[in-house]
């Protein structure tokens, strides 16, 4: 056969060099524009940078990283998560009502939430794939649904009274680090490895970037997808449990805005909406730049209806600035 | 083109009398044929003649009304894509079915990823397996791919056509389906899917090759079979025939004739 200038084999000697390269400049936004923050925010109100401050910072990222961590799963199959603040909410009430008006103990009230996290999950999950509902509708209706069994539990008030013993998970320090600080950590080190280091997360990664492709070669993505959302409504409710023992009593209009926080946190992590991308790393230090803004805004003085708008400001700028990266490469 | 001769006496595949209709359409009506292990058999026909239907039963994607396959001589019943490439039918499609965010190992890999456990306990992915095998394979096919850490992403479509192709000599097909795979390619990647066509054929592996460009079908295939309206009308050695014949029987003129004669044509 005729074998004209056939171009060359370069075989590159570093061939992990370009994935460490490519995770580098995901992260390299997210740095910046934290470093950025913490400067204006250091000169705006001295009081951000005392200790203290940065301890109640690790409690608040806590719960965002959590969530983040969560829709970093489901943002990688391409799917959203929009139920996650009022799936906080109920939980929290449900677990508040099991420590309060049972006898039940600290564990039994844990493992029941996290079950409901998952039926919740699967109710999602469920009418994604054997109902064909959109990821955003069907989310947006457990949001409704949530928010409104959350309100139903207990007529709208709200619940007190927690057992000491509860609040160490969020009062509680191992080397100076709040204890939801370290249950975030841990969510982290485990979610990573399970989406960088097993066949689920290759999977995840597989559906969000070509579902048909996945489906070709044999991954059942209707289980695989079901799966992940069960995994998302366990992390809410994980989340919830954490939140409900950092507040100390539980809300039922609580949780507002925090699928917001995590789906800004995942976009600025690197994450994309059009699936197939996402790092735990990314997700966490977006977690981070988002509690960064919460809490510095309101140290700078400025009123929470004001830090709402720019939360949502920097929602549709993240997701605009992931829709530039993708179409200028 | 070197034609191997390496035909062995078992087909790698052989199809008989499949049957495949869609409602009231008649998409195949009787279709035979067989490819032998280390051959490259062209298949042509015009839109509609029932080519991709044919593929898809063969691959598992259609179950046909009636007809059997035979895979290395053995029957063969899938119920889907899955079980037709568990037993070595492979199928390259014409859109690359690639995860385009995972690399080349990732993508060669896929939904058959080798597992280690971690700490004796936690099944992992085996990435260094993984990648020492990528790394032998990419050099076996010459591919032309630079970085096997590259995204599917970041790869051309020749280099995407490479991927595939890795991934069915990795995984031992026995039967590789090429569905058009130079449709969307410049010159110099048409030559090169070409050659890895030829190359898996000289891995021993039966290789359909679906195309519409006459040149490279008398190029690069052993024999080329034609069909026509849901029928293998045409089937012969690439060395006896010429793109005039082909098109005579892909546009039914030659066809119309036959069947007139044996008079089963309306």
């Amino acid at each position: 056969m005729d074998q004209r200038v056939a171009p060359k084999p370069e075989i590159e000697t570093m061939p992990r060099g370009r994935a460490a390269l490519r995770f580098v400049r995901q992260l390299a936004f997210a740095l910046i524009s934290i470093v950025v923050l913490i400067i204006i925010f250091g000169i705006l109100n001295p009081r951000f940078l005392s200790a203290i401050n940065w301890f109640h910072i690790t409690q608040q990222v806590a719960v965002i990283a959590i969530l983040a961590i969560g829709q970093t799963f489901i943002i990688a199959t391409a799917g959203i998560d929009i139920s996650q603040g009022s799936v906080v909410a109920l939980s929290s009430m449900i677990c508040a009502i099991i420590l309060v008006d049972t006898h039940l103990g600290m564990v039994a009230a844990v493992a029941l939430t996290l079950l409901l996290g998952a039926v919740v999950g699967a109710m999602v999950g469920g009418s994604i794939v054997v109902l064909g509902v959109p990821p955003f509708i069907a989310t947006l209706g457990m949001l409704a649904i949530a928010m409104g069994a959350a309100l139903l539990t207990t007529n709208g008030t709200p619940v007190f009274g927690l057992p000491d013993g509860f609040q160490a998970i969020s009062q509680g320090t191992i080397l100076g680090v709040p204890n939801m600080g370290w249950i975030a950590i841990v969510i982290a080190l485990i979610a990573a490895f399970v989406l960088n280091k097993t066949r689920f997360g290759r999977y995840t990664l597989a559906i969000g970037s070509n579902a048909e492709a996945a489906r070709r070669v044999g991954i059942n993505v209707p289980r695989h997808l079901l799966m992940i959302y069960m995994l998302g409504g366990i992390i809410s409710a994980l989340a919830g449990i954490v939140y409900l023992s950092y507040t100390a009593a539980a809300q039922p209009t609580s949780g507002g805005n925090y699928e917001l926080y995590a789906i800004a946190a995942v976009v600025i992590g690197g994450g994309s909406l059009f699936g197939g991308v996402g790092t735990i790393l990314g997700s966490v230090l977006g977690a981070l730049l988002m509690t960064i803004l919460k809490n510095g805004t309101q140290l700078a003085g400025i009123s929470s209806y004001v830090e709402q708008v720019i939360l949502g400001i920097v929602v549709v700028g993240a997701v605009y600035v992931d829709n530039l990266r993708r179409r200028l490469r | 083109m070197s034609a191997s001769g390496t035909v062995s006496s078992t087909a790698a595949l052989e199809v008989s009398g499949i049957e495949k209709r869609f409602g009231a359409v008649e998409v195949l009506r009787g279709v035979s044929m067989q490819v032998a292990p280390g051959e490259v058999l062209g298949v042509v026909g015009d839109n509609g003649a029932g080519k991709s239907t044919l593929m898809k039963v063969i691959s598992g994607v259609h179950r046909a009304d009636a007809g059997n396959i035979r895979l290395a001589g053995h029957d063969v019943a899938f119920r889907t894509p899955r079980d037709a490439r568990d037993a070595g039918i492979e199928t390259i499609y014409q859109d690359l079915a690639l995860a385009d965010h995972l690399d080349v190992g990732a993508n060669i890999f896929l939904g058959r990823e080798p597992i280690r456990r971690f700490a004796g306990l936690i099944p992992m992915l085996d990435e260094r397996k993984i990648h020492g095998e990528v790394a032998a394979l990419l050099g076996r096919i010459e591919s032309h791919i630079p970085d096997p850490s590259a995204r599917a992403l970041d790869l051309s479509g020749g280099q995407r056509q490479a991927v595939a192709i890795a991934r069915a000599l990795y995984w031992k097909a026995k039967i590789v389906i090429m569905d058009e795979p130079t449709a969307a390619l410049a010159v110099m990647e048409t030559e090169n899917v070409l050659k890895m066509a030829r190359q898996l054929a000289a891995e021993g592996i039966g290789v359909l090759f679906i195309g519409h460009n006459l040149v490279e079908i008398l190029k690069i295939c052993d024999r080329v079979m034609v069909m026509y309206r849901g029928r293998k009308v045409f089937d012969v050695r690439c060395a006896d025939t010429s793109q005039t014949e082909l098109i005579r029987y892909m546009t039914g003129y030659a066809d119309a004739e036959t069947n007139k004669t044996e008079g089963e044509y309306q």
